[in-house]
């Protein structure tokens, strides 16, 4: 989703681009010239800004409680909610009526919903501890969402999901160098990019996997959500990793905990230090002087010496 | 990507995600994204590569044809200023320094606040990525924005700082590849494929290159010498199809903007075309290759000298490591107050800009047999129609003129490489490297006024000629590539000297390739850049080695049968990506690899609680839904060095693990084989 707002972004500010060359090329015996410039210029700006308002619904989530069914405080806060969002008509009705499920889907009425304002970047719900590591808020709240789903969900793995991983099977040594030679690190898209913030990285790798696994809500009476049909296009393979997602997580091992530490301490400092690296090197050049710089240097000097 | 979907009530057909169920106006919605499917469905028959490539080429065009536009218009008012300011030393003093230290500060300065690794050329680095290492964010969209400002504001100062445009240009071209190569995986929908990628990358440098000079076909191959190692022909239509694309846009954009009537090239030169030179003159071009073949080791040698003193000396590299934009202001009011006209700068032609530096020196004319007898004066302006009198001093005359030229701007032109901007270093050795020629042809035509052939019909020397040879052979010499030749012609129109010129680049090569690394593998060295040198050919007793002298013997397995417990104290105590998973911890028969994230995922996901006296092992975890990725690649001890650095290279890989018989018995990464090839470049003498 972050790279379709660098799309989204980048197509407008392309357009503004064109628009000031077309005010730069300004001639007058040829305004055929200026003309194409702004009249591309014009429509990209116009589609990225339309493009990007289309953006605004609401993201749903999904907070169940242990309270009773969805009582009527609870549908006057959702409805309040959605009364902020932009919309021309009351979106939760219209939700209501353009959204249908289908008639034997479970009931959802011991659930309680909750609807977020337009956010672009929905809070992975149930990712795990290394995934919203990033520094994301509300990690009370996947702990707790957690703990409160009961039964399995069989969801939609999208075809990426697999080739990506598969593809990927040759991907990245570990290789942080943490001696003095400061090379630049060989690890690709590892999680641990991802503690350099959530900025809008437009290698999409990195954010497959901690992407928008959230977001479905409760629709009218609904059981409970083993019968909530969902049609999967591509045969399952074996790896079912996001189904263990939303399995029992059981979080009381001590061992679990200990290892949950050391994963995220190791993933900040190897994070922080290419970063400190990057940091200290003077167009690459590192600080200290005491580097081993003869060894390098005579790398491709032909063996003539002897 | 996960995600839920459903079904609009009584609508049939593919189901949809629920954000696309929820957005305002679904039924517009959905009837563009048929009308977007149908247009794509159309137009991608053909290949959806090309449509990227095409757009890649002409954005890149578009981009540096606007960089040029506000260039010149920044260029127009200081030369306004300049003349405005009055006769006053001072002011005019002033007025000369401050704008390109000014400049310089704020390109140092902005692009690297933004991005540390941002100054410099790009290209050693693109050479790196595109050799199959990943540098982590070096193709970031953000590092855009800070080159093209910074870039942009180092071409401002002109031939002061004497800096050119192809490098960090390269650099922003690879960042547009990558950027529309997500854009084409997202308009597709596959997913993502490395050989996709970098063969987008591939394109674009040579599209930066192109784009540049406009000239399609050096560019291209320019961009397969310097930048790429292993060059696969299928990445050949591309690049040639998308460089063309950017080269004739840049030109169309230029007659657009009423500078010039049709599509021509850039410095028109007019030399003759029937007898262009005489065959003795062969031997003086070949002389002039070798001329330029020296000189280009020892500005490498010199160049990467200076660089290890900076970081050497404690106030220099204290200076750098702090405030870079005081260093940048420091070595821009040196340069500038150098290259100050009515001071030094008379005497080395510093009124004239880089493009007008071309061409004047490739001028038809000999310099030295016009001024032999006239000594013109020194117009307060330079004079459009004779710009070459610049380089006529009434007392040094041309030759001083063109030696002290050469003298100075070695040091300064060295200074200016080390400041940190974003700043290409090929066009300023383009221009050295004519100066030399244009020398070599000023003293042959003094020497043979007549021209060499004598009792024939008159030929004159054009030195000329001699300066297009010199920039072509001093440019081939330092970045080692012999494309500058063609690159040469491509810029002036003129091909008649192509065999001359191809000889002297020939043996500029063949002397700087023996004595010294190239420019941008010199800062590579300096840099410390994961690049893989070359190893075919070279004397170091390389064909031996084999993978089991230089492999990571300490490798953490895991076992399918090892308790969870040990497992877990594995994965604490080792930080690798992945692990290496074995059948049995005696056998160590390789079955496949677990990625670590996903081995502490379903370590956490395991419930706590299970039937006493059962000890769970890996394998329970692994049947719980821990994918394992099969190994498709294994290496052998007895694999040699070369194989495997070819395959490290041709297959852009990271990672191969070693097996003997199946056993897993080792690792080796791009870090194993650089010590390798470096211990065997300097090998270790035993005491």
């Amino acid at each position: 989703m972050t790279e379709e707002k660098t799309f989204r972004i980048g197509f407008i500010i392309l357009g503004l681009f064109l628009l000031s060359l077309g005010t730069f090329l300004m001639s007058h015996d040829r305004p055929q010239v200026y003309g194409t410039f702004y009249a591309m210029g014009s429509v990209m700006v116009i589609g990225g800004v339309i493009w990007s308002m289309c953006q605004c619904y609401p993201k749903i989530t999904f907070v169940p409680a242990d309270s009773d069914f969805l009582s009527p405080k609870a549908l006057s806060l959702m409805e309040n909610r959605l009364l902020e969002v932009k919309s021309p008509q009351p979106p939760y009705v219209r939700l209501w009526e353009e959204a249908a499920y289908d008639q034997s889907l479970p009931d959802f009425t011991h659930v309680q919903m909750k609807v977020l304002g337009y956010s672009e970047d929905p809070r992975p719900l149930l990712a795990t501890e290394l995934k919203t590591g990033v520094g994301n808020g509300g990690e009370g709240e996947p702990r707790t969402a957690q703990a409160w789903m009961e039964a399995a969900v069989v969801v939609h793995r999208g075809l990426d999901e697999n080739e990506g991983e598969r593809s990927r099977a040759q991907s990245s040594p570990p290789t942080c160098s943490q001696g003095s030679a400061p090379l630049a690190s060989f690890q690709d898209e590892l999680d641990m990019g991802s503690s350099e913030g959530s900025s809008p990285h437009p290698s999409p790798s990195n954010r497959d996997e901690p992407h928008p696994q959230v977001s479905w809500a409760s629709r009218g009476p609904l059981d409970h959500f083993s019968d909530f049909a969902l049609i999967d296009d591509t045969p399952t393979s074996e790896d079912m990793v996001l189904e263990g997602q939303v399995q029992k997580a059981a979080l009381s091992s001590k061992q679990r905990q200990s290892l949950r530490m050391k994963e995220k301490e190791s993933v900040h400092a190897s994070a922080e230090e290419p970063e400190q690296e990057e940091e200290d090197l003077y167009y690459g050049l590192p600080d200290s002087p005491g580097e081993p710089l003869p060894d390098k240097e005579l790398d491709f000097e032909p063996d003539a010496q002897g | 990507m996960e995600e839920l979907v459903g079904l609009h009530e009584g609508s049939s057909g593919k189901p949809v995600t629920l954000q696309e169920l929820w957005g305002p106006c679904p039924r517009a919605r959905r009837s563009i994204r048929g009308a977007l499917e149908w247009v794509k469905e159309r137009l991608f028959r053909v290949g959806e590569d090309w449509y990227f490539l095409m757009a890649h080429g002409v954005l890149m065009a578009l981009i540096s044809y606007a960089m040029n536009v506000a260039i010149r218009s920044v260029v127009r008012a200081h030369k306004w200023l300049y003349r405005e300011i009055g006769d006053g030393h001072l002011l005019r003093y002033l007025s000369w320094t401050v704008y390109p230290v000014a400049l310089l500060s704020f390109s140092s300065g902005f692009s690297q606040s933004i991005t540390p690794s941002s100054g410099g050329s790009g290209i050693p680095e693109v050479k790196t990525i595109l050799s199959g290492v990943i540098l982590e964010d070096y193709l970031d969209i953000k590092n855009f924005g800070a080159k093209v400002a910074g870039l942009s504001c180092t071409l401002a100062t002109g031939s002061t700082i004497f800096l050119g445009k192809l490098g960090p240009f390269v650099h922003l071209s690879v960042i547009t590849a990558a950027y529309l190569g997500h854009v084409r995986t997202k308009i597709i929908g596959e997913s993502e494929n490395k050989t996709k990628k970098m063969e987008m990358l591939v394109a674009g440098a040579a599209v930066g290159v192109a784009t540049v000079f406009a000239a399609p076909f050096s560019g291209v191959l320019f961009s397969i010498e310097v930048m790429s190692s292993h060059f696969s022909v299928w990445d050949y239509w591309r690049g040639f199809f998308a460089a063309t694309c950017g080269a004739f846009m840049f030109r169309l954009l230029a007659v657009f903007n009423s500078e010039q009537e049709t599509i021509t090239s850039i410095y028109k030169t007019s030399f003759r075309v029937d007898i262009p030179f005489d065959l003795p003159e062969i031997f003086f071009f070949v002389a002039l290759g070798a001329i330029c073949g020296v000189l280009s080791c020892g500005y490498n040698f010199c160049q990467r000298s200076f660089l290890f003193f900076l970081k050497a000396n404690g106030f220099t590299s204290k200076l750098l490591a702090t405030s870079k934009p005081l260093y940048a202001a420091l070595a821009a009011l040196v340069l500038a107050s150098i290259t100050y006209p009515p001071g030094v700068g008379r005497f080395m032609a510093s009124r004239l800009s880089m493009e007008q530096h071309l061409e004047t020196l490739f001028d038809n004319n000999s310099w030295a047999l016009m001024t032999k007898n006239s000594s013109p004066s020194w117009p307060a302006e330079p004079d459009p129609q004779n710009l070459w009198l610049e380089w006529c001093h009434p007392q040094l005359t041309v030759f001083g003129t063109l030696v002290f030229f050469l003298v100075m701007k070695f040091w300064m032109l060295i200074l200016a490489t080390t400041i940190p901007i974003p700043a290409g270093y090929f066009l300023p050795i383009f221009i050295y490297g004519a100066v030399i020629g244009r020398l070599l042809g000023e003293a042959l035509s003094v020497a043979f006024p007549e021209g060499i052939m004598v009792g024939g019909e008159v030929n004159p020397i054009m030195p000329g000629a001699y300066a297009l040879a010199g920039a072509a052979a001093f440019s081939g010499a330092v970045t080692h590539s012999i494309s500058t030749a063609l690159l040469v012609f491509e810029l002036t129109g003129q091909m008649v000297h192509a065999l001359p010129v191809l000889m002297a680049v020939l043996v500029a090569n063949a002397i700087s390739q023996s004595c010294q690394p190239s420019f941008y593998d010199g800062t590579i060295i300096v840099k410390k850049l994961p690049y893989l040198p070359w190893i075919r050919g070279r004397k170091i007793g390389s064909y031996p080695v084999t993978v089991d002298h230089f492999m990571n013997c300490t490798l953490t397995t895991l076992a399918k049968d090892m308790p969870l417990e040990e497992v877990i104290r594995v994965v604490i105590s080792t930080d690798v990506t992945q692990y290496p998973l074995v059948e049995t911890a005696e056998s160590q028969t390789l079955v496949g690899i677990v990625k670590r994230n996903h081995l502490v995922q379903a370590l956490q996901m395991e419930p706590a609680s299970r039937a006493p006296g059962q000890q769970p092992c890996l394998q329970d975890i692994l049947a719980g839904g821990c994918p394992i990725q099969p190994v498709t690649l294994q290496l052998s001890p007895e694999t040699s060095l070369h194989e495997t650095h070819n395959l490290f290279e041709l297959l852009n890989l990271q990672l191969l693990f070693v097996t003997s018989r199946g056993r897993a018995v080792g690792s080796v990464t791009w870090v194993e084989l650089k010590k390798a090839i470096s211990t065997l470049t300097n090998p270790t003498t035993p005491k």
